[in-house]
């Protein structure tokens, strides 16, 4: 099984990303997107799994300040 | 070419297809490394190939000083260039210290779907499914831009 997530960033003026994972998402696991170190705070599914691709959809918060100027 | 299958099996073009024909496919392409804030792909130019991000990430730039999304492992991009032969529509720049890219040649794209029919429309669903994917994606982020603002 693996993962393609769409992860949309809040309060950066980041843009969000696209990711292919082995590994699931979780709720409170810090991730990097660019340049932009961030935490997941929800997780949704977008689309019903196909074969062994699930289609997550995930909000972030930015963990670093210089990332929402 | 030493693009192995584990890391082709979860990329988006290569869903659906066997081993063997993965294997074949990707052995069209070239691997090309990339680092940090490098150009891979200019807006205007001639669309010839399309990549796959193998590691790292790289970023889509519609218009100057405007990132619209990164992409990461397994994602491909230059597709729009492959299906309507137009030209790049994005900037794409290397988004982490080094990418590693697996680029096909878009003319062997289309000659592998031709000649392997069943694993050409599986590829031709595999692009759609993608670029269906990344307009979601980006209704998603857009939506949550105007909630903040």
């Amino acid at each position: 099984m693996f993962y393609k997530v769409s992860y949309v960033i809040t309060g950066a003026s980041q843009p969000g990303a696209i990711l292919n994972q082995k590994k699931a998402p979780q709720i409170g696991a810090e991730i990097q997107i660019g340049a932009t170190h961030c935490r997941i705070v929800e997780i949704k599914n977008l689309l019903p799994p196909q074969g062994d691709c699930a289609y997550l959809h995930v909000t972030c918060q930015a963990l670093d300040p210089a990332a929402g100027e | 070419m030493s693009v192995k299958f584990e890391v082709l099996s979860h990329t988006d073009l290569f869903i659906g297809l066997s081993k063997e024909q993965a294997l074949n496919l990707a052995a069209c392409g070239k691997e090309e490394l990339y680092h940090q804030d490098e150009i891979i792909m200019q807006r205007g130019e001639r669309g010839e190939s399309l990549c796959i991000v193998l590691t790292g990430q790289i970023k889509v730039e519609p218009e100057a000083g405007y990132d619209l999304v990164i992409l990461g492992a397994g994602q491909g991009f230059g597709e729009m260039s492959l299906l309507d032969a137009g030209p790049r529509s994005a900037t794409i720049r290397c988004a982490t210290p080094e990418a590693e890219l697996l680029c096909i040649p878009g003319p062997a794209i289309l000659a592998f779907c031709e000649e392997h029919c069943c694993a050409g429309y599986q590829i031709m669903y595999n692009l759609a499914r993608d670029l269906t994917f990344k307009l979601r994606h980006r209704n998603l982020d857009s939506r949550s831009t105007n909630q903040e603002n």
